[in-house]
């Protein structure tokens, strides 16, 4: 009897919490669909002239496209940076390895203030100030930390001989790589890619600090709305995020053909 | 088989591999001829690996040099070497099917579409493997992935073939058929074949000579027959079959023969042809299945002993005893083949144990 | 002797070649930047004036900072201003009570996680997730509704007799810690899961086949050995609750205010960058001593422990 007591209690625990990690964003997404700018449910006028507003309005169009501009760029420097030193630390060892490897993860866990004052300083010494790329570096200081991590565990679990037998049937070190070692780690690549997409898009405060009038991104827009005027276009605008997001994942998974992987994986 | 005539592949001179403090590889000189099936075996750590790595370009050398039909191989990188190699864990790749994976050398190659294809299913065909060239390799029995290891490789013609360990991920029972399979295999193609394992009972019944290394040495060098029945050192007689080894002092008996003293209570007197200097250290060993057992007291008086039978290991085929001899000092293991499934001692029986001089070989070296 | 092959000589290049996308980023936009950040809160500030904008050309009328200077001032006036002193000490006092109620949160969170079957744990870690996939200003925004005066759970809370009259639950400390709990308890339930599913987990079995009850187990076997785990989510809780920028600025009020919002504050209000860059690297100066007692403490204790 002690015991269900303790086990009721335990899913109760589990249940509340679920419901803290996810009425927010519920709450969220159906205010982008109410009408009004409180929300009142039960109600049956679901509208989407938040949506409507969002897409037909300058400004927020053009803060959404900035935030891809913006992503794509810092896929590219994440990727970059993430693959390059991940191959590297599987393939050699350094004399200071261990100690940089730990380095080359901290960005991740520097706050964003930190990185955003500290970058601002620079860009305008270097008149950076006001460009994508500043934003998209220091998007791409959070996000190549995690594709290092995730190639990292992709090319240890990869077994070396694959690249030895490619080489000793007559392929050069680049073809090897381009053949062999890249399709087998893609799927982690893709993640990566994934993740620092997801950071860049959503990333406030860097873009605060780094952006300028020309560079808007979309969470740079919502931010002043949601501080001075509650309005549902914010949910709006976060539902297209949120959209986005999903849109992005679907498009990685079916990249990724995960029916595939797992039947080569399985061996 | 390794007359003088026969042309040499490949060729090892004072071949070394130093990792930091440690060497690998030790000065190690080899030969290896055409259409030849050598055996490099030793137990893990012993430089095998090592060597072979060199050979196929995996590793580069400390010092020495590697000659494929006389050409210096130390400078080419792997990729322009003409050598296949199999891996232990057959490295197919996972993302290609059968055929892509056969087709991946000729093609690194820049052979035309057709002609890989045609090259693809001739290979796939001599390892009876056709039906499954549009598979994945997980959808492969270990046993088929071995043969795509092998097609794959022997699809580029290569001067060389390295196999690492080939049978090591298989069960014992897939692993007895393939070491048929394999040599007769290799005698078909009749490529140049140089096989690394540290399974002694797959290089007796595969290899046309074996090379047996130790602590990064070459120990000895010769045909199954000869390395078995005359090792030279104590440890090619110990790791390549069964024996029991004992350590005696050389003396000329009274009727002028050399024997070896064990212990001072056993005898053991070699073939005449052998010869000691006195007092000197010898190690002798016999194998287990040249020893004869008997209840009774034998006619002879060297060459034989008496002990307990302490453990009786059952093996089907035959029996294995091990016997407690020189007042329980010494383990003697001898076997006796059982047609009719009976063992003819058991645990605790006393018994005489005696063998004859050609049996017994002497390795004066420590 | 040793004979270098081509390959070996164009491996070694490659070697470092690799590394220097990585060494580019850390040295020119991370370590570069914060030595900067430092060398800016030395500058004299240049008074505060609304026509700073125009460059750091150090120009007269224009600038954030007076060039060429080097002084201590920004940082004697942070700890001797109270103003500044009392935005530190609820920095402080906000980061402790964020990684206290984190901890609360995140390791029955990890452990019911861990304890589920297969199905229900991927759907609680993608629940899990899920705040980190979406943008943070969207949970701040579902939190603002949902914490109104009328909203849900005011309602609920008058609906359940619970209370009389709608409480103020925005806009005050409850709604600062409850979101800033949300954006952070993500990271530390991974990291203990990942601990707890690090575990050998016939221990506890071997526990249990020797007589101890479920809880007697978990209390002296999975616990134990899920601390060092815990431990560096704690410190990653602890990093990021010090950094709070975001909740206190859209879910506090004026007298709820960090560092981390006074960064911005004076930058861009003030157009005092000296300033700015001082408290960021206050902020920076903090963690680090964080972390570092954190280390001397609970980091020596658990080493013995798992030695």
């Amino acid at each position: 009897m002690k015991r269900s007591v303790g086990k009721i209690t335990f899913h109760l625990f589990g249940l509340l919490l679920i419901t803290y990690f996810t009425l927010p964003m519920v709450v969220a997404v159906l205010m982008s669909f109410g009408p009004s700018r409180f929300l009142r449910l039960p109600t049956n006028k679901w509208t989407l002239k938040w949506y409507v507003e969002f897409f037909s309005t300058t400004k927020w169009m053009d803060g959404l496209w900035n935030s891809l501009i913006v992503s794509s760029l810092t896929i590219v420097f994440a990727l970059i940076v993430g693959m390059a030193t991940a191959l590297a630390f599987t393939k050699y060892k350094y004399k200071w390895g261990a100690g940089l490897y730990t380095l080359s993860l901290t960005p991740v866990f520097t706050p964003a203030v930190i990185i955003a004052m500290s970058l601002l300083t620079v860009a305008y010494r270097t008149g950076m100030h006001g460009h994508y790329t500043i934003i998209a570096v220091a998007h791409s200081l959070w996000a190549f930390p995690l594709v290092i991590m995730v190639l990292k565990v992709s090319l240890d679990g990869l077994d070396k001989s694959l690249e030895e037998a490619a080489r000793g049937m007559g392929a050069t070190p680049i073809q090897a790589f381009f053949t062999v070692t890249l399709p087998l780690i893609m799927p982690s690549v893709l993640v990566g890619a994934l993740f620092a997409f997801i950071i860049s898009i959503n990333e406030f405060i860097m873009a605060l600090f780094l952006g300028t009038v020309d560079t808007e991104t979309l969470p740079r827009i919502i931010y002043p709305v949601l501080r001075y005027r509650l309005t549902p276009l914010v949910a709006a605008a976060s539902g297209v995020l949120m959209l986005l997001t999903v849109i992005v994942l679907l498009v990685a998974a079916r990249l990724v053909n995960l029916g595939k992987l797992v039947q080569y994986q399985r061996s | 088989m390794n007359t003088e005539e026969q042309k040499v592949v490949l060729e090892v001179k004072n071949l070394t591999k130093e990792f930091g403090d440690d060497t690998a590889v030790k000065n190690i000189s080899f030969d290896l001829y055409d259409g030849e099936f050598l055996f490099v075996i030793g137990p893990s750590g012993c430089g095998k690996t090592t060597t072979l790595r060199m050979i196929g370009g995996y590793e580069s050398p400390s010092s020495g040099e590697i000659r494929v039909r006389g050409q210096l191989l130390n400078n080419v990188p792997l990729e322009k070497r003409n050598i296949g190699m199999v891996f232990q864990s057959y490295a197919l790749f996972p993302h290609m099917t059968v055929q892509k994976n056969v087709e991946y050398g000729l093609r690194m190659r820049g052979v035309s579409k057709l002609a890989r294809k045609k090259k693809a299913a001739e290979v796939l065909s001599l390892v009876e493997l056709e039906d499954y060239a549009a598979r994945y390799p997980a959808q492969l029995s270990g046993g088929q992935k071995q043969r795509v290891a092998l097609a794959r490789v022997i699809a580029l013609e290569p001067d060389l073939l390295l196999l690492d360990e080939p049978l090591a991920n298989l069960d014992k029972r897939l692993r007895d058929t393939m070491r048929i399979e394999l040599k007769k295999l290799q005698e078909k193609v009749g490529i140049t074949t140089l096989y690394v394992t540290h399974d002694q009972e797959e290089a007796l019944t595969m290899a046309d000579r074996i090379v047996v290394m130790h602590d990064g040495n070459i120990l000895q060098v010769g045909s199954p027959k000869d390395v078995y029945n005359d090792p030279t050192s104590q440890f090619v007689a110990g790791f390549l079959g069964e024996t029991s080894s004992f350590q005696g002092k050389a003396r000329v008996a009274s009727d002028g023969f050399n024997e070896i003293v064990i212990d001072e209570a056993m005898i053991v007197r070699p073939i005449a042809t052998n010869s000691f200097q006195a007092e000197s250290s010898v190690f002798v060993s016999i194998r287990p299945e040249r020893i004869k057992l008997s209840k009774e007291k034998q006619t002879q008086e060297v060459n034989c002993t008496t002990g307990i039978i302490d453990f009786v290991s059952y093996l089907g085929s035959h029996v294995f005893y091990f016997i407690n001899i020189l007042n329980g000092t010494a383990l003697l293991k001898a076997s006796e083949p059982i047609p009719h499934g009976e063992a003819s001692f058991k645990v605790g029986d006393f018994v005489h144990a005696y063998w004859q001089e050609d049996n017994v070989v002497c390795i004066t070296d420590k | 002797m040793t004979i270098s092959t081509l390959s070996d000589r164009l491996s070694r290049y490659n070697k470092f070649f690799l590394l220097s996308p990585l060494l580019f980023f850390l040295i020119f936009f991370f370590a570069g930047p914060l030595l900067w950040l430092f060398r800016v809160s030395l500058y004299q500030s240049r008074g505060s004036s609304g026509f700073g904008i125009g460059g750091a050309d150090g120009k007269e009328g224009g600038g954030f900072y007076v060039e060429g200077t080097w002084t201590l001032e920004n940082y004697f006036k942070f700890f001797q201003d109270e103003y500044f002193r009392d935005i530190m000490f609820f920095t402080v006092e906000l980061a402790f009570i964020v990684t206290v109620v984190t901890m609360l949160v995140s390791y029955p969170m990890a452990y019911y996680i861990y304890k589920a079957g297969a199905k229900l744990k991927t759907f609680l870690l993608i629940i899990v997730i899920l705040p980190k996939l979406s943008n943070m200003l969207v949970l701040v925004y579902g939190l603002q509704i949902l914490l109104a005066n009328n909203g849900w759970i005011n309602k609920a809370l008058v609906g359940l007799n619970i209370i009389d009259e709608p409480v103020k639950l925005v806009y005050t400390l409850f709604s600062v810690v409850v979101s800033k709990v949300l954006l952070i308890a993500p990271y530390t339930i991974l990291v203990i899961t990942a601990a707890l599913h690090g575990l050998d987990r016939t221990l506890r079995d071997a526990a249990m086949g020797l007589g101890a009850s479920g809880t007697r187990a978990f209390l002296t076997i999975t616990f134990p050995l899920s601390l060092p785990g815990s431990y560096v989510a704690l410190l990653i809780t602890i990093v990021w609750a010090l950094g709070a920028f975001v909740s206190p600025l859209l879910l506090g009020n004026p007298d709820l205010q960090t560092l981390a919002t006074e960064v911005p504050k004076q930058t861009f209000e003030n157009v005092n960058w000296a300033m700015g860059s001082a408290i960021a690297f206050i902020i920076l100066g903090l963690m680090f001593l964080v972390v570092l007692v954190f280390n001397l403490i609970i980091g020596s204790a658990i080493k013995w422990r798992t030695a």
